[in-house]
């Protein structure tokens, strides 16, 4: 889960180009720190089978593709249900929504993957049903407090000009409450690989269980690897979809 | 459900265990990143460019999947109490780092020139009206991170360490058999019971620390 | 209060704070904020420092309590050299009020007015005393003690303000446009009464502003400031008004110099006349007796504590059967000695008859004032001013011969 306020103003020019490059640069050294170390250790058999490079690929694409079709459909989901609920006849519900959502953040969500699990049984679809309701609630507050910041006055003199009310949602809401459906986009994606680190335990696969399997046959160096991968993922695909966030976000907001 | 109820009255020791290990592990966790995160933020909210590092990194923290982290602790501080300890220190620092930036930044620059104006040095002014002021804030973040710190702590588990985390783990290994879900479901409830008693305390610590000229 | 007097006690005073060549210069900017001010503020004073914006008025005053630090020059406060010492320590000398008031909002009006008696050391008996002595003197109930700020009006945060300020008893007080943020009516209200209690607590202020209507009915000396806060006349309000040093002060004062002027003379400056009066519990026909040997179509009826009630007219007493206390209509026009003649001649304009009665502090009668009188008092203040038009305008008679 990140930060979604941006403490800071906007710096000009190369600072900001450093700002943007300080991640991937971070990541490349880290990448290239794990490469020498791994080189660097004499490995068994068992370590040089998880090691290969297909191996770790085919995991990591695993992850890669839990947590991209959770976040779509939990996108969907959450930013549909946000708008139903913000309107004028829904709006009592929000802070009752709002509230739960900030317990829902206590649910564990090894407890739900496990839950859905033992309901439904192993494996990749369950996965993702699992990986969608963790998320779900986050985005679904994020989505509502955004939609709720859009200027009371700026929908009225809409409404003062003649727009419908359909009108309105389309044209002046969504496009200005984008910035916070993008921020909440990022916050799912990192939720969501977060959590399909987790689903080798309900045996969908992905690095969580290149990790797990490294813990449960105490091999130190596939332990690091696959540690360090995980993270060195998540924080690539946090540093992309922030850039992207940037890009994306309409000029004049 | 029935099967559940059943469960809890046997077993509710069992659960009561993990729960108060469980409490305990985040309580810790949360008192480290109270005076970190306060400290730090009374440090770095005036200068922006210290603010903006610390704010970047600490959320850089919460972008690592938890399992990934409690992984790469192994090596270094083996199975237990202290990687799932550090781990969650790291875990919550960013949303007491940020509210208390923010809170400080939030005083009324009024309040602060005649608080300056009538001869305060900068170490009664922070003690005695900054914060105070930034306080609901403070608390705010501070819960915030409980809630963060309560669902991560039961992946400690795999790091062998305290929590309810560990039924929930068992359930998931015993697939099939008639306990698993009920050690799940118990795990979860009691996380969420945990979650709602902190949060409460926090709510009614908070109300009772703030002053009533600035309660809502 | 009257020129001359003023003019005695300021040149016996004791120079309370001497800025000998103050500049500041700040970073970002090519010009200096302050360039080179010299200006010496008496004890018991108010000196309100007064110009356009961003003339550099409140920069000056901060500079007194060090909340700016000049870039060069000195202060004086009390004959020491301020300008290096600790700043914290010294402001605790000096009382400060801001436009904002910044009242601290999680403590009580008593926590917010201990606050500086406290960092000095006071024990809690003295500041409970000067507490509840500060807030008779301001005017709020003693059982606001322990209200909070978020419950009090405006004008009320502004008089805590004020309290909190005068707390340690300084000798000197910074206010930096504390009225400006109130209604125009409760200010009115709160400039008098301020005024009212500088006449009791005879402090040094130091008051900045930007209008100069404020500056000429609370200043004892005005420093109207230029660009860079260089001083375009350091003097009273009626010199000021009377006698601008050059253009810009005359523009700054603005049209109305002369109405300005009347706002400076209080009724008491001019003899009010004497008016027939009888009293209420008087008979028919002694009203009537009074009203035939002055000469004047009515009489004013004053009740058992001497105050004016009523103005009767030979018509309103023909029928003995009406009662006094309803003959007549009721007298409203009423000044004060101390109101200034440009309130009177307000008064007077909405009044009948188009007089005003003037009552001393208890309300009692002490004479009437019409437009008459208040003419004659304006004419013996004009011949400053014709001969200074006369100046002028011989002065350009010449030039335009050229």
């Amino acid at each position: 889960m990140t930060s979604q306020t941006k403490i800071s103003t906007d710096p000009q020019g190369t600072a900001r180009l450093l700002r943007y490059l300080a991640m991937p640069i971070f990541l490349g050294l880290a990448c290239l720190a794990l490469y020498l170390y791994v080189s660097s250790q004499k490995l068994d058999s068992i370590e040089q089978r998880s090691l290969n490079p297909s191996a770790i690929i085919e995991q990591t694409g695993r992850l890669i593709e839990l947590a991209g079709i959770s976040t779509l459909i939990v996108v969907v989901l959450a930013v549909t249900t946000g708008i139903l609920l913000t309107r004028p006849y829904t709006r009592r519900v929000t802070p009752f929504v709002i509230g739960l959502a900030n317990i829902g953040q206590a649910v564990p969500s090894i407890g739900l993957l496990a839950l859905f699990a033992l309901t439904w049984g192993f494996g990749f679809w369950p996965a993702i049903v699992a990986l969608v309701a963790y998320s779900f609630l986050s985005i679904l507050r994020n989505t509502m407090v955004g939609l709720q910041q859009v200027d009371r006055s700026t929908i009225e003199a809409a409404r003062g000009m003649g727009m419908t009310k359909l009108a309105v949602l389309f044209r002046i809401e969504l496009p200005l409450a984008v910035p916070i459906i993008l921020a909440g986009i990022r916050t799912a994606l990192i939720i969501n690989v977060g959590t399909a680190t987790l689903v080798t335990f309900i045996g969908a696969g992905g690095l969580g269980e290149m990790i797990n399997n490294a813990i449960r046959l105490d091999r130190t160096v596939v332990l690091i690897t696959a540690s360090g991968l995980t993270a060195i993922l998540a924080l690539f695909i946090d540093w992309l979809a922030s850039v992207a966030e940037d890009i994306l976000r309409p000029r004049g907001l | 459900m029935s099967g559940f109820l059943e469960y809890i009255s046997l077993s509710w020791d069992h659960v009561l265990v993990l729960a108060l290990g469980h409490a305990l592990v985040v309580a810790i966790s949360l008192a480290i990143d109270i005076v970190i995160g306060v400290s730090l933020g009374v440090l770095v909210y005036r200068r922006e460019r210290a603010a903006n590092v610390a704010l970047a990194i600490t959320s850089t923290f919460l972008t690592i999947p938890s399992f990934a982290l409690f992984g790469l602790f192994i090596p270094i501080f083996g199975l237990g109490y202290l990687p799932a300890v550090v781990a969650l220190v790291m875990y919550g620092l960013l949303p007491i780092l940020r509210n208390t930036v923010a809170g400080l930044r939030s005083v009324d620059p009024a309040v602060a020139e005649s608080a300056k104006g009538m001869g305060m040095n900068a170490r009664e002014r922070l003690l005695r009206i900054e914060l105070p002021l930034a306080w609901p804030v403070i608390i705010t973040g501070v819960r915030v991170s409980t809630m963060l710190l309560m669902g991560i702590a039961a992946i400690a588990a795999v790091v062998n360490g305290p929590g309810l985390g560990e039924d929930i783990f068992a359930g998931l290994a015993r697939v099939g058999s008639a306990t698993a879900l009920n050690l799940v479901i118990g795990g979860i409830l009691g996380i969420i019971v945990l979650a709602l008693l902190f949060d409460t305390f926090f709510n009614v610590l908070g109300r009772l620390t703030t002053s009533r000229g600035i309660r809502d | 209060m009257t020129d001359e007097a003023t003019k005695e006690s300021t040149q016996t005073a004791e120079t309370m704070i001497r800025l000998e060549n103050l500049s500041k210069v700040f970073p970002a900017q090519d010009e200096p904020a302050v360039d080179d001010l010299s200006m010496d503020i008496y004890e018991g004073e108010i000196v309100v420092l007064v110009g356009p914006s961003g003339c550099g008025k409140t920069t000056t005053m901060k500079m007194i309590n060090r909340l700016i630090e000049p870039s060069s020059g000195r202060i004086f406060l009390q004959g020491e050299d301020v300008t290096k010492v600790n700043s914290d320590k010294l402001r605790r000398r000096i009382g400060y009020v801001i436009q904002q008031i910044g009242l601290f909002p999680h403590m009580t009006i008593a926590d917010n007015i201990a606050t500086v008696p406290k960092m000095l050391g006071w024990d809690k008996e003295r500041i409970s005393d000067r507490t509840d002595e500060l807030l008779e003197t301001v005017g709020i109930d003693l059982s606001y003690r322990d209200r909070y700020p978020k419950e009090l009006s405006g004008g009320q945060r502004q008089r805590i303000g004020v309290a909190r300020a005068m707390a340690a008893d300084p000798s000197v007080l910074l206010m930096d446009e504390p009225f400006g943020a109130i209604d125009p009516i409760t200010r009115d209200r709160l400039q008098d009464e301020f005024l009212r209690l500088q006449r009791e607590i005879k402090k040094t202020i130091v008051f900045v502003t930007h209008d100069i209507d404020e500056a000429i009915k609370m200043g004892d000396r005005i420093a109207i400031l230029k660009q860079q806060s260089k001083i375009a006349q350091y003097d009273t309000p009626e010199k000021i008004l009377t006698d601008p040093a050059d253009d810009f002060v005359a523009d700054f004062i603005g049209g109305g110099a002369s109405i300005k002027r009347l706002s400076l003379s209080t009724v008491e400056d001019i003899e009010p006349a004497d008016w027939p009066v009888a009293s209420l519990t008087d008979s028919h026909e002694r009203v009537q007796e009074k009203m035939q040997s002055s000469g004047k179509g009515y009489v004013l009826l004053l009740d058992d504590q001497n105050r004016p009630s009523r103005w009767v007219g030979a018509e309103d007493i023909e029928r003995s059967d009406t009662s006094l206390e309803e003959a007549g209509r009721p007298a409203v026009a009423i000044v004060e000695a101390s109101s200034s003649l440009y309130n009177t001649l307000d008064t007077m304009i909405t009044s009948y008859k188009g007089s005003a009665i003037v009552v001393d502090e208890k309300g009692r009668y002490q004479g009437v004032v019409d437009f008459d009188t208040v003419l004659e008092a304006i004419n013996a203040m004009r011949p400053e001013e014709q001969t200074r038009d006369r100046a002028k305008r011989d002065v350009q008679a010449r030039d335009g011969g050229r």
